[in-house]
């Protein structure tokens, strides 16, 4: 084994940046942190050059068992920032209870308030846009940028929802930012922006890899973390296909919710709950022709955000739902109709089911084997009266048809697979991500999520970061 | 054969075959070019039809449909594509004009979130009216 890092890292998505943000403020000078990145560096240019390689890795990077269910992720420094919507919503208080007010699911072991001030940290860094004074979230400070246009028909709908239809939050400017990102002008094509508008790890937080302090090892897939006697004194990743082992101190898995669970079971640090449960929303869209009333006007990709069905009794026995409203140009093809469509999607949280699962895939034991055989009947439930739940979200517009409905394939989120908790028996890690058995070592990601809320993951596993560094670095 | 006759044959051979090869290919590029004329020529054709109803600007549809040759390996690129009708009316200023049939329509550029950076008529950026 060579080297000897006080920190090593295996990701350079979210979870990892938002960690490192955190860990290297408060680092000595002469700490020593390697970083092991599976892909390879491809900034903005280079992305767009070749837009079609952005997915392509990541669906060679692991054994689709049920191909009929995919996961979409991008490997490579930044990870899934490289392509994700910058759609940021903080989860509901209730969403971390669950099972108490509920009876379904399971609490989490952190609450609301415990990620508040962590929330507002990761919204200034990545400089979201967002209603201040109208929103269904406690704040408590202000959104640092102000909240997108709504489009025309989201005017309507906030007419009739008050209180239940708010701006969507989003990490995508309204003002060009100090780093130099331009504003958003909704061209809705976010999986690359055209303008590196969005917020990236690279465009934002790139600086990190720059650090002195910092090592960054690109085309390295970590395969395990070493142990000796309960405590991880490294890892071993492949580059060029050959083995490699590092020393740390401390090893931090930020690979994403299905490679982190392959690596722990690659480690002999499985369990009951090791890629157990994997799961994440599931969602509808429907393409709305609109009778009199233009579609469009927004100045982002999405701009509405509809609580109408989040939370509630109903939770007892069925999903909530999130809506959103959609502003990318798809055109009616009609004459003098052209305008009068309007997409609007129903993200419906799920609940972990254990025959999901991620595995050691038997032929190639360096990439996980993925299954699903199928959301909860908890979810179904919702989804079923999706028709029902539309019907009322379009009452206040005017309608001349639904022309089409569809259950999305994916909604880009992955979830679950290393679940935290505060009793060790129930989970893999504790409210501050270090793994139970493991003591140096930490688990990041939405992989550590108890349940799949309605909600957009990303900002929430990003707080969850940068609550576990501060924690390490106070204890 | 003697050997110089037999040098002789092989290279006039050889030459025979590649000016067959540079003609084939010259054949095939014309063939192709004129199919391409004839594509766009049909779009042009196809485009007027369907927007006879418009006052098109001079050159209107020339000019997009020179830039959908042009961009055409870009196409695939564009999420959940586009039929080609609305790519036209998205790079004209029919919809800046508030879809205003009565107006003159005026080709702006060619609608594509990779190609023409931020020209999406359909939004309304904040600092627009």
């Amino acid at each position: 084994m060579t080297g000897d890092y006080d920190v090593i890292v295996a990701g350079s998505g979210f979870a990892a940046a938002f960690f490192l943000h955190e860990y290297l403020r408060n680092a000595e000078a002469g700490a020593r942190v390697l970083v092991l990145e599976k892909g390879p560096q491809r900034m903005h240019p280079e992305q767009m050059a070749r837009p079609e390689a952005l997915l392509q890795a990541g669906e060679r990077s692991f054994v689709n068992e049920t191909p009929d269910k995919p996961w979409s992720f991008s490997i490579g420094l930044g990870g899934s920032s490289n392509c994700w919507w910058a759609c940021v919503p903080r989860m509901l208080p209730a969403d971390f209870e669950l099972r108490t007010r509920y009876g379904v699911g399971r609490d989490w072991p952190v609450g609301y308030d415990d990620l508040e001030t962590y929330w507002c940290e990761v919204e200034e860094i990545m400089q979201v846009a967002g209603p201040s004074d109208d929103t269904p979230f406690q704040r408590s400070r202000p959104y640092p940028q102000p909240p997108h246009r709504f489009s025309l028909p989201d005017v309507r709908l906030k007419q009739a929802f008050g209180d239940t239809f708010f701006h969507q939050p989003a990490a995508r400017p309204t003002r060009a930012t100090q780093e130099g990102r331009p504003a958003c002008c909704g061209s809705g094509v976010c999986t690359l922006c055209p303008i590196n508008s969005k917020f990236t790890v690279l465009n934002g937080m790139n600086r990190l890899f720059e650090d002195p302090r910092v090592r960054t090892v690109t085309n390295a897939s970590v395969q395990r973390v070493e142990t000796e006697g309960g405590r991880a004194t490294g890892v071993e990743f492949l580059r060029d296909g050959r083995p490699e082992l590092y020393r740390g101190r401390i090893v931090v898995l930020a690979a994403n919710a299905l490679f982190n669970a392959h690596i722990l079971l690659r480690s002999d640090l499985g369990g009951p709950h090791v890629g157990r449960g994997l799961v994440e929303q599931v969602s509808t869209t429907a393409q709305v022709d609109l009778d009199g009333l233009d579609g469009f006007g927004g100045s982002t990709s999405v701009t509405g955000h509809g609580y109408m069905f989040y939370d509630g009794p109903h939770r007892a026995g069925r999903a909530g739902a999130l809506v959103e409203t959609h502003n990318s140009p798809e055109l009616r093809s009609e004459r003098g109709k052209w305008r009068r469509r309007l997409n609007v999607k129903l993200i419906y949280e799920d609940l972990p089911r254990p025959d999901n699962r991620v595995a050691i895939d038997p032929g190639d034991p360096t990439r996980p084997g993925v299954a699903f055989h199928g959301r909860s009947a908890y979810a179904q439930r919702a989804l079923d009266r999706a028709d029902e739940d539309l019907e009322r979200l379009l009452a206040p517009l005017p309608v001349e048809a639904i022309v089409s409905r569809k259950v999305n394939g994916t909604e880009s989120h992955i979830m679950c697979t290393t679940p935290m908790a505060a009793d060790p028996e129930q989970g893999v890690v504790d409210a501050g991500l270090v793994h139970h058995r493991v003591r140096n070592l930490l688990v990041l990601g939405s992989g550590v999520f108890p349940t799949a809320p309605p909600a957009n993951p990303t900002l929430t596993l990003c707080a969850l970061s940068l609550r576990a560094a501060r924690l390490l670095g106070a204890g | 054969m003697e050997r110089r006759g037999f040098l002789k044959t092989t290279v006039a051979v050889g030459l025979a075959f590649l000016a067959a090869g540079l003609g084939a290919r010259a054949v095939y590029r014309a063939l192709r070019s004129r199919a391409a004329s004839n594509a766009q020529e049909d779009l042009e054709r196809r485009l007027l039809e369907r927007f006879d109803y418009l006052t098109l600007e001079p050159e209107t549809v020339e000019r997009f449909v020179a830039d959908v040759e042009q961009h055409r390996p870009t196409l695939r690129l564009h999420p959940k594509g586009m039929p080609v009708e609305e790519r036209f009316l998205m790079s004209t200023d029919f919809f800046q004009n508030g879809a205003d049939e009565s107006r003159r329509v005026a080709y702006v550029g060619f609608y594509h979130p990779y190609v023409t950076f931020c020209h999406n008529p359909l939004a309304t950026r904040i600092g627009d009216g």
